[in-house]
């Protein structure tokens, strides 16, 4: 393939500290459908949401239609190689072996995978692990106080993109996660993305919903108890109902531990410790579903309490639960 | 009293967490609490999300009622795990009464 002047430029960086710039080139690798040289040469950083993102947005491409990288850094090509990123993608021009390490990956702390309806437990605990370094086999106390709130946030946001993504006929979206551990300065990021339907899509009918955004909608299911399946309304033998807090406390939980969420979906995003009423926009790049970025620091994590950030409820009917 | 064992087989997993895994327990601890048995859930130490046990007993509640509790004793739960049974249970309890106050 010839290189081409028209080449699209990666950004310096695809992560959360910048979403529009991250959606902003994955809108333009989806603005054609021929075949695409994309030049690498001032990419010098992509985190997990960077990684779900642009690896939702490839895997999504017309059958036939071929990426050409060049000039992409020799330690990104290490990166991207480590986690396979490129398996499975028609992606020219990024020498996989050459970046190789023939030791393996030991001490990788990054993960990225698409989740499959049926794996999900599993998948989502041996990422965790892989991120901290531990098996549920040989658990250490200490990693064990960092693991329940990152394992606990990590499915609480994979059942919600799971369970919802689907709706409103999206039936054949899917869920990437992406997990790392910056041993350097001790950050936590989880990246949870999907290809379905968004926040404005399921719940366009609830009342919580102050007008008929993506703005609104992700502030709307920041808030406790908002859920598009749960009430009278919902058919118990037909759909779980679900109490409508994943998020919420998962939200708390990065808080509690020092970081925040980016949530995207449609034309807009926020950052949960900027308040939720200050939202950005995404309007000439849209993202077709969730993508929501955790971030937190790992030496805050052991001190999380998780049921004091549950939501507050009377304690009427204690007394009636049976424990042994 | 039957009980049944949510780590059976989940070794690997550090925290229960995904409704489709609970969902078949689900399943089986209202057939045994329809065949009028007693049941014991043994949680064997492991942590679990809000969301597993609001799937595990939630929906349970708000189909029969707090009177199925009667029927349940949960076992082997860590402070953590027993504080989300406590908000699950509470919460559907409350939503339960409310909604039928409506109705």
């Amino acid at each position: 393939m010839s290189l081409s002047d028209d080449a699209i430029h990666f950004p310096k960086s695809l992560s959360e500290s910048d979403p529009e710039a991250l959606f902003r080139f994955c809108a333009s690798l989806n603005a054609g459908t021929d075949n695409v040289t994309l030049d690498a040469s001032e990419l010098c950083f992509i985190d997990p949401l960077g990684l779900a993102v642009l690896r939702a947005t490839l895997e999504c491409q017309p059958v036939g239609r071929t990426f050409h990288v060049r000039f992409m850094p020799k330690d990104m090509i290490k990166y991207f190689v480590r986690m396979d990123f490129f398996q499975g993608l028609s992606v020219e021009g990024v020498d996989v072996e050459s970046g190789r390490n023939p030791e393996g990956e030991p001490d990788s702390c990054v993960e990225l995978q698409r989740v499959v309806d049926g794996q999900s437990e599993a998948i989502a605990s041996r990422l965790v692990q892989a991120m901290i370094g531990q098996t549920a086999e040989n658990a250490d106390p200490l990693m064990e106080a960092c693991r329940r709130p990152i394992e606990y946030s990590l499915k609480e946001l994979l059942e919600n993109a799971l369970s919802h993504a689907r709706k409103e006929g999206n039936f054949g979206s899917s869920v990437w996660v992406a997990c790392q551990h910056f041993r350097s300065n001790g950050v936590v990021r989880l990246a949870i993305v999907d290809n379905g339907c968004g926040f404005l899509a399921t719940l366009k009918r609830h009342p919580e919903l102050a007008e008929q955004t993506d703005c609104a909608a992700i502030q709307a299911a920041l808030k406790e108890r908002v859920s598009c399946n749960r009430g009278p309304l919902v058919g118990y033998e037909t759909d779980s109902q679900n109490q409508g807090v994943g998020l919420t406390t998962t939200a708390k939980i990065a808080g509690a531990a020092g970081g925040f969420l980016v949530v995207a979906s449609g034309d807009a995003w926020l950052r949960t410790d900027f308040g939720h009423d200050q939202s950005s926009s995404l309007i000439e790049c849209p993202w077709k579903g969730v993508a929501i970025s955790f971030h937190c620091n790992r030496d805050q994590l052991p001190q999380v309490d998780i049921p004091s950030l549950l939501p507050a409820v009377e304690d009427d009917v204690g007394d009636e639960i049976n424990f042994d | 009293m039957q009980t049944i064992n949510l780590a059976t087989g989940r070794e690997s997993i550090g925290t229960l967490g995904m409704r489709a895994s609970a969902a078949p327990f689900r399943q089986e601890i209202e057939g045994c609490i329809g065949n009028g048995s007693k049941i014991a859930i043994d949680f064997s130490g492991k942590d679990a999300t809000q969301s597993f046990v609001d799937e595990l007993i939630g929906g349970l509640i708000l189909k029969h009622g707090r009177i199925i509790l009667s029927s349940m004793t949960f076992k082997n739960c860590s402070d953590d795990v027993k504080s989300i049974i406590k908000f699950v249970v509470n919460d559907r309890v409350h939503q339960r009464e409310s909604e039928r106050a409506i109705a």
